[in-house]
């Protein structure tokens, strides 16, 4: 992990408490539902990064690559977790 | 149809199909720390020949069953997906692998939650065990979400279970890192 100043610890540390007060003050069920949402407002984000870059892309092709980036990213997430066993046969 | 709507889809059909489930990964460290995004939904499941093929069929033709099997290095448990292909939304359905006791214990601990924001009640596994599998897979992320459990949960935590099982797993460490990063709260809830 980067070197960080004092200043930026304190302040990291203040949100950090802040995000876990407020964790606390919801329900499980609210918080768990929030995963799936958070992922689509991300989603959105990429698709106007992705039309930002290429503006000559058709929305399915924005589609497309939004695919292909996170196809990517679980490339990354699960490298050395998971190794072949087969095909289902049923 | 949203990536939340997918997932109480599955929960229903699972319920409908009779097979033992509990719903773990990001969805069960939100539940008990701090919410953060997720691309999928985890379920560990016990299933019968046959039985995967029906859970997909009584979905519907929107999802997708990949035939391709996965076995998951840490606990051996053996996993195929299923693709909502109109949002690409992924279910992640991991069979459970009794000859892991750490697998098989964190199943059987499972506890029945509501969910009041879907009109439904689901399994998950208990806040210890969220740690504990969490510990075992140890990457960047996994260790964020066992922090912000142990913050958040802390005070409900069975902290003898849970060093049991990282004693045992060799990640006791790990833990000791982390607590060192647990804030002290005392006297803040009051004020926030």
């Amino acid at each position: 992990m980067s070197q960080v100043d004092a200043e930026t610890k304190a302040l990291m540390n203040s949100i950090f408490i802040e995000k876990v007060l407020r964790a606390r003050r919801r329900s499980g069920g609210e918080k768990m539902l929030d995963g799936p949402r958070l992922f689509e407002d991300g989603c959105t984000i990429m698709r106007s990064g992705i039309r930002w870059q290429h503006p000559e892309f058709s929305d399915q092709q924005v589609e497309v690559e939004l695919r292909r980036r996170l196809a990517i990213r679980r490339k990354i997430d699960e490298a050395g977790i998971y190794q072949p066993a087969g095909v289902l046969d049923e | 149809m949203n990536n939340v709507d997918v997932t109480a889809a599955v929960v229903d059909a699972l319920e409908v199909c009779q097979i033992d489930y509990m719903l773990v990964g990001a969805f069960s460290s939100n539940f008990y720390g701090v919410a953060r995004s997720t691309h999928d939904a985890d379920f560990v499941v016990v299933v019968n020949p046959g039985q995967l093929r029906e859970l997909v069929n009584r979905l519907g033709p929107d999802y997708l069953l990949d035939r391709q099997i996965l076995v998951e290095g840490i606990t051996g448990s053996l996993r195929n997906i299923v693709t909502h292909t109109p949002t690409s939304f992924q279910i992640e359905l991991f069979r459970l692998n009794t000859k892991d006791e750490h697998h098989d214990e964190r199943f059987r601990r499972r506890l029945r939650q509501p969910v009041a924001e879907i009109q439904r009640e689901t399994w998950l596994p208990s806040v210890e065990d969220v740690v504990i599998q969490k510990l075992r897979w140890k990457r960047r992320k996994d260790l964020d979400d066992a922090l912000n459990v142990l913050t958040v949960s802390g005070p409900i935590i069975d902290w003898t279970y849970l060093r049991s099982w990282t004693t045992k797993h060799g990640t006791d460490l790990l833990l000791q890192e982390l607590l060192k990063e647990v804030p002290d709260l005392t006297g803040l809830e009051e004020m926030s």
